[in-house]
């Protein structure tokens, strides 16, 4: 028996030191607005031991199944209008698209002044939550929109963001996702006097408290400011991936109180905190946060991408982002 | 067995447990489902979130978990309803850090909008928070920026000295810290300029409050409070303008002794913005019923007999001489009582 533990001991040792020393990295993607524009910031975060490495830049790499891809925004401009437009592509990477385009003048198009933008709130391994924006005051009918839906990043290159096909609820999140869905619409209208109705094509997926949550959305317009409602249901592994975090959202605040966001390895043995302003990355021992490790200044704190890299793929991550991002930049 | 032991080990990986102790969290006491809606009420957003925090509260729990239950349930909610969370999570556990803070930056982010405590002011939330974690930049960070908006330059500059002292490291402090600093020595230039204007034009009042104006921006308050009462003294029909000035800048002693006189002698304005001012003036001095004078003498004045007589009452609720001290509206507060029947 006394052998046995001591087997079991040292296996155990073993196992724990194994998961501790593997070396894992954040592959994480923030985006701002620059007037109409959406950019992207990218931070490669690798730790090895106390060390911690921190790679920026500025195009946004989703690592998927079949490969690396691309997301990018390209801005639209038109002969003879200030208007400015956006549209966001995915594409594999290495084929990206023009980061902008001039649209020739032409005689059918009667509205040449109309904002028309896309951008990203979040991307997944397979599908994205965009945002459309609508503003014309064409012919003198003046017209405000916007909408948020997910879509799949295959159909955003097939078919571009405009006719991508928007994604029911329950198509991804299954047939509890719709009923929650109408569960969050009803607690809203009982709350306000407004009354919302689940549109089942209106969601997108958010991060809060070091977690992705399911959020139903309603079209702005120009009587209403849109708004979102909580969809009280965890979004399902097969959309946002792993979503766990080993430690409680009150000892990330307890540590850092503007924390906004937080990430920990797949071992659960370092933490990655996004505040307004930073990103700071600490020890974590058994759901207890150490020392601070690394401190970097960010441009913007609004997560649109997050993946974590481990073992092997750990170089060739490091490899193509930084290729990617020497290229780019 | 072998089995057992590498799921324990990888479990290390596993979200936190919803009965595991966290900071703040006086397990010991509290009964397991109350901890269990504790740790939901902590970590799940949204419905889920604030339905725990409720149940936990409703289960009963100590006070260091109903001061965490209360805030974040206050997170999960808007505007009043959460700034009544936060004021029942200081009551509950005095000590609990989080709930200053984050009271503070609702007051700082809604403003006006939040009501209940007029005495709730963002500085001192955000001190008290300060003095109770030593070691978060935040509160100091903030307690900056709050003072910096509210032209206490010199307070500000220290706090966010004080604030990078806990967090050298920050760089976007610094920058700030930086401009501040190159900021407020052109205001100190400001300064010399208005003081010399007014050494060349004693008699001019509007200068005289430019020069209390340059005085309060570079932090000498006290200064700037003689130099605003004697601008006043120089020409009393500056009173309104002063007084609604100085009444949201930190001087609502001199705003409230002025603006009684200047909106009462006053032939045209905004009676409702004045209303509204004079009645700040009530709330920050109850015991002074100056304000509430020519409150009523405005609302008479616009024929809002219904309010003029509510303002009477008042007036009289606070001060049981007050028409021996205002003879002059008991006639008026007979009149509207006989105008205005009950609802």
């Amino acid at each position: 028996m006394k052998k046995f533990l001591l087997l079991a001991s040292m296996l155990a040792l073993l196992t724990a030191t194994g998961l501790s020393q593997q070396k894992a990295g954040l592959l994480l993607t923030t985006a701002s607005s620059v007037g109409d524009a959406q950019e992207f910031h990218g931070y490669w975060i690798v730790r090895d031991g106390s060390s911690v490495d921190v790679t920026t830049g500025d195009r946004l790499l989703v690592p998927r199944k079949s490969g690396w891809w691309e997301l990018g925004i390209t801005q639209l401009t038109r002969v003879g209008s200030q208007t400015r437009s956006a549209r966001v592509w995915a594409a594999p990477f290495g084929q990206p698209r023009a980061k902008t385009h001039v649209m020739p003048m032409s005689d059918d198009d009667t509205c040449p002044d109309d904002m028309n933008t896309y951008t990203v709130s979040w991307v997944g391994t397979d599908f994205a939550a965009l945002q459309h924006d609508y503003e014309s005051s064409c012919m003198g009918r003046s017209v405000s929109r916007g909408q948020s839906f997910v879509v799949r990043l295959d159909d955003l290159r097939e078919k571009n963001d405009v006719n991508a096909q928007r994604l029911k609820i329950s198509e991804l999140a299954g047939e509890d996702a719709r009923k929650a869905m109408g569960d969050g619409a009803a607690a809203v209208s009982s709350d306000d006097e407004n009354e919302i109705s689940a549109d089942e094509e209106s969601w997108i997926v958010s991060r809060e408290r070091g977690h992705y949550r399911l959020l139903g959305t309603v079209e702005r317009d120009m009587e209403s400011g849109g708004q979102t409602y909580d969809v009280p249901l965890d979004p399902p592994k097969t959309l946002v991936g792993p979503d766990a975090l080993a430690v409680g959202w009150d000892a990330v605040l307890h540590k850092v109180p503007d924390a906004v966001d937080a990430y920990t390895s797949p071992a659960g043995d370092w933490l990655v905190i996004v505040t307004p302003h930073s990103l700071q990355v600490f020890t974590l021992d058994q759901g207890k946060i150490g020392e601070r490790l690394k401190r970097v200044q960010i441009e913007s704190p609004a997560v649109v991408a997050a993946q974590w890299a481990l073992g092997e793929d750990l170089n060739a991550w490091g490899e193509v982002v930084k290729g990617a991002w020497t290229d780019g930049n | 067995m072998l089995t057992l032991f590498l799921v324990l080990f990888l479990g290390a990986a596993a979200p936190v447990s919803p009965l595991a102790p966290q900071a703040g969290a006086d397990s010991a006491a509290d009964t397991p489902e109350a901890l269990q809606q504790l740790r939901t009420c902590i970590d799940a957003n949204g419905l889920r979130g604030a339905a725990a925090c409720r149940s936990a509260l409703k289960i009963g729990v100590t006070a260091g978990n109903a001061a965490e239950a209360h805030t974040f349930l206050a997170s999960q909610l808007h505007a009043n309803e959460a700034a009544s969370e936060y004021r029942e999570a200081i009551a509950a556990d005095p000590t609990y850090a989080l709930a200053y803070l984050r009271l503070a930056e609702l007051l700082n982010a809604s403003g006006a909008e939040i009501t209940g405590d007029d005495k709730e002011d963002a500085v001192e939330l955000l001190q008290t928070a300060a003095k109770l974690r030593p070691d978060w930049a935040a509160p100091r960070r903030q307690l900056a920026a709050v003072l910096w908006s509210r032209k206490r330059f010199v307070d500000a500059i220290a706090a966010q000295k004080d604030a990078m002292a806990v967090d050298p490291e920050d760089a976007t402090m610094a920058a700030t810290l930086k401009d501040w600093e190159s900021q407020f020595e052109d205001l100190k230039g400001a300064l010399k300029q208005w003081e010399t204007a007014v050494l060349a034009k004693s008699h001019d009042a509007t200068a005289r409050m430019r020069y209390g104006d340059a005085l309060s921006d570079v932090g000498r308050s006290d200064e700037a409070r003689d130099v605003f009462r004697e601008a006043y003294k120089t020409d009393t029909g500056i009173g309104a303008a002063l007084g609604a000035d100085l009444l949201y800048r930190g001087y609502p002693d001199i705003a409230c002794e002025v603006l009684p006189r200047a909106y009462g002698s006053a032939k045209d304005g905004d009676v409702a913005a004045h209303i509204s001012d004079l009645q700040t003036c009530v709330r920050k001095f109850p015991n002074d019923t100056e304000a509430l004078r020519v409150v009523a003498d405005l609302q008479l004045r616009s024929g809002d007999y219904r309010a003029a007589l509510k303002t009477f009452q008042e007036a009289l609720s606070r001060d049981s001489e007050y028409f021996e001290k205002h003879p002059q509206q008991r006639a008026a507060y007979d009149r509207v009582k006989s105008l205005v029947k009950p609802r």
